[in-house]
């Protein structure tokens, strides 16, 4: 073997075949980590009209059997509704712990504006449950309100959720 | 008809912003790609979302991104064929130990930091549904890519193609595109399996039976369309449909394989006839409404599904600088340390370094792939995308330190390679005769 290709196979063992040894190993280990739970997709909320009406001069009411979905990156979360009231929050997930704060939000028509200036959402996740489910408090204004949320079937073919 | 006159409106929109962001960029030594890449973040939630939201979305509609989703989605496929049709599998075998080395290299490197990167970003950015395998070479295919198109153009614009730089690092670039393809659709084909009933073996099987096909059957009947170029001097309408038809179908059955769209259009872009002559007509047939209508619609469909605004806190900039770093790293260090080894000097061992830095459209290619299968999050892929931009853009500003004008570029090899001289040769005939420097094309 020339000197050459001496030094090349060495280079080559060095900077390519070590790596892959490496990457092996790193994909070996990367096995026992956990990723958050997921939560991403579509969800139909469900609460009681009667305790939305008295928030807002009634201008909320809509939400109580309203859709809205979450997109999830990692433990962080964007929870945006598909139905009136509209409104984008933001949000964390922490084990089985779900927590999302909406910005103050204006609500309702010209002669009957209000605006929600505290809004925020605690609750639990029960991946074991079908469908999954989100269960917990929403505050708005200091009035606390339960909600239970179910999560939309999605599509999974060819990949995609 | 509101739906046509809004898609009308978004591609005016969409066609007027990259023209003039292209324009800017490239007043500034940048290749125009960079600047079309940043007007199709502007027009996303990034700044036109997040400046003007209700203007937003009603001119580019949640509901209403179909039909700009699908139009942006046949240009990617027309680029793959054009891409697949620009590389010539015969000059990978006039390969010097450095180009193999350096090509090898800059590909596990960032590959491995990826990985390691990934132990990191995998319990912050991404959820149970996705298995560590998957995201790990899945990050690490994404980083290991560079884009051959672009630094064609990089190394044309400086006079460079023809150096023995220029042919190293076009040969790198080459094998790195072919090899990366290949490991994503690898990938492509076990996430798919996972979430799939068919068995992986008989996806891979299909797949190795149409590559096969493809190359020692259809290859040869793609022959014809060279040779009645050959006797016509051009291709009547009707062979540039069959052409366009063979890509289509093509396309279709590695989507039905289970892979992607695009590996099949790139496929046969690859097994076409490697004709100068021919490539060029082909080009020049596909490329203006390529480059001018649909890559900007995939651009921009790129900027509306990144969303920078999602980065916020110091820990998302923390870990966006950290996937920046990785692959900056990766790909320069690993580069360099192999061209060093295989005997170039320091300069010529950080230009090609710099030059395989570069990632461009294909790397929006992949990220769109990992988005759509929800391998990576919308706030990972808006990360991916900015190192994109920052490692594209980094390029030329990087060659002209490392190679001020009037440096000779690209010195001679201390160490004569044992295939130095067939090398050069080849390269100075083979990259010539394609007429690189010709190929507008490139500038993508």
């Amino acid at each position: 073997m020339s000197r050459i290709n001496h030094n090349f196979v060495i280079a080559y063992l060095l900077l390519v075949l070590l790596p892959l040894i490496g990457l092996g190993a790193v994909l070996k280990y990367g096995r026992r980590l956990s990723a958050p739970a997921s939560v991403d997709g579509a969800w139909s909320l469900q609460i009681d009209a009667a305790e939305l009406s008295p928030i807002c001069g009634n201008t909320i009411v809509g939400m109580a059997n309203s859709t809205f979905a979450i997109r999830q990156s990692g433990q962080n979360l964007v929870l945006t509704s598909l139905a009136e009231p509209k409104f984008t929050a933001t949000g964390t997930i922490e084990g089985t712990l779900l927590k999302g704060r909406v910005s103050p939000l204006s609500i309702g028509t010209m002669e009957n504006r209000c605006t929600v200036r505290d809004w925020l959402l605690q609750g639990t996740f029960d991946s074991h449950a079908v469908p999954k489910l989100l269960s917990g408090t929403l505050r708005i204004d200091e009035h606390d309100v339960v909600f239970r949320a179910l999560m939309q079937p999605t599509n999974v073919s060819n990949g995609e959720r | 008809m509101h739906n046509l006159s809004n898609l009308i409106l978004q591609i005016a929109l969409i066609i007027a912003a990259c023209r003039v962001m292209g324009t800017l960029f490239c007043k500034v030594h940048q290749p125009r790609v960079v600047g079309e890449m940043f007007a199709g973040i502007l027009l996303g939630p990034s700044l036109f979302g997040w400046i003007a939201p209700q203007l937003s979305a009603s001119w580019f509609p949640s509901s209403g991104l179909g039909f700009l989703n699908a139009l942006s989605q046949v240009g990617v496929v027309i680029f793959m064929f054009l891409v697949g049709l620009g590389i010539n599998p015969r000059e990978l075998k006039h390969q010097s130990h450095a180009a193999v080395l350096s090509s090898h290299v800059s590909i596990t490197a960032p590959f491995v930091l990826a990985a390691m990167l990934a132990l990191y970003l995998y319990p912050r950015l991404s959820d149970e549904t996705v298995s560590f395998t998957h995201f790990a070479l899945f990050m690490g295919a994404a980083m290991s890519v560079t884009a051959f198109p672009v630094l064609a153009r990089i190394l044309t614009e400086r006079d460079m193609l023809k150096s023995s730089l220029g042919t190293v690092a076009i040969a790198c670039a080459a094998v790195d595109d072919v090899t990366g393809w290949c490991i994503l659709a690898y990938i492509v084909v076990l996430i798919r399996a996972a979430r799939q009933s068919t068995s992986i073996w008989v996806t891979l099987g299909g797949i190795l039976l149409f590559a096969a096909v493809m190359i020692y059957g259809v290859r040869f009947l793609l022959r014809g369309f060279e040779h009645h170029f050959r006797r016509h001097g051009g291709m009547s309408e009707d062979r540039m449909a069959l052409m366009i038809l063979l890509a289509l179908a093509s396309a279709l059955c590695t989507e039905r394989l289970g892979i992607h769209l695009l590996f099949g259009s790139f496929l046969m872009g690859a097994i076409m006839p490697k004709e100068p002559k021919f490539v060029r007509y082909v080009l020049d047939r596909f490329e203006t409404i390529t480059i001018t209508l649909l890559l900007p619609l995939f651009f921009a469909f790129t900027g509306l599904r990144t969303n920078i605004t999602l980065l916020k806190g110091l820990d998302m900039w923390f870990y966006c600088g950290l996937i920046i770093l990785a692959a900056a790293v990766g790909k320069f260090g690993g580069s360099i340390a192999a061209a060093r080894l295989s005997g170039m000097s320091w300069r010529d061992a950080a230009g090609l370094g710099t030059l395989m830095n570069t990632r461009g459209l294909m790397e929006l290619v992949i990220l769109n792939i990992g988005l759509d299968l929800k391998i990576i999050s919308p706030a990972l892929f808006s990360m991916m995308v900015v190192m994109a931009l920052v490692t594209t853009f980094m390029t030329v500003p990087l060659l002209e330190r490392i190679f001020p004008k009037g440096t000779p570029c690209a010195a001679p090899l201390r160490v004569p390679l044992q295939r130095a001289p067939e090398m050069a040769l080849a390269s100075a005939t083979s990259l010539a005769r394609v007429r690189v420097r010709d190929w507008s094309l490139t500038r993508w």
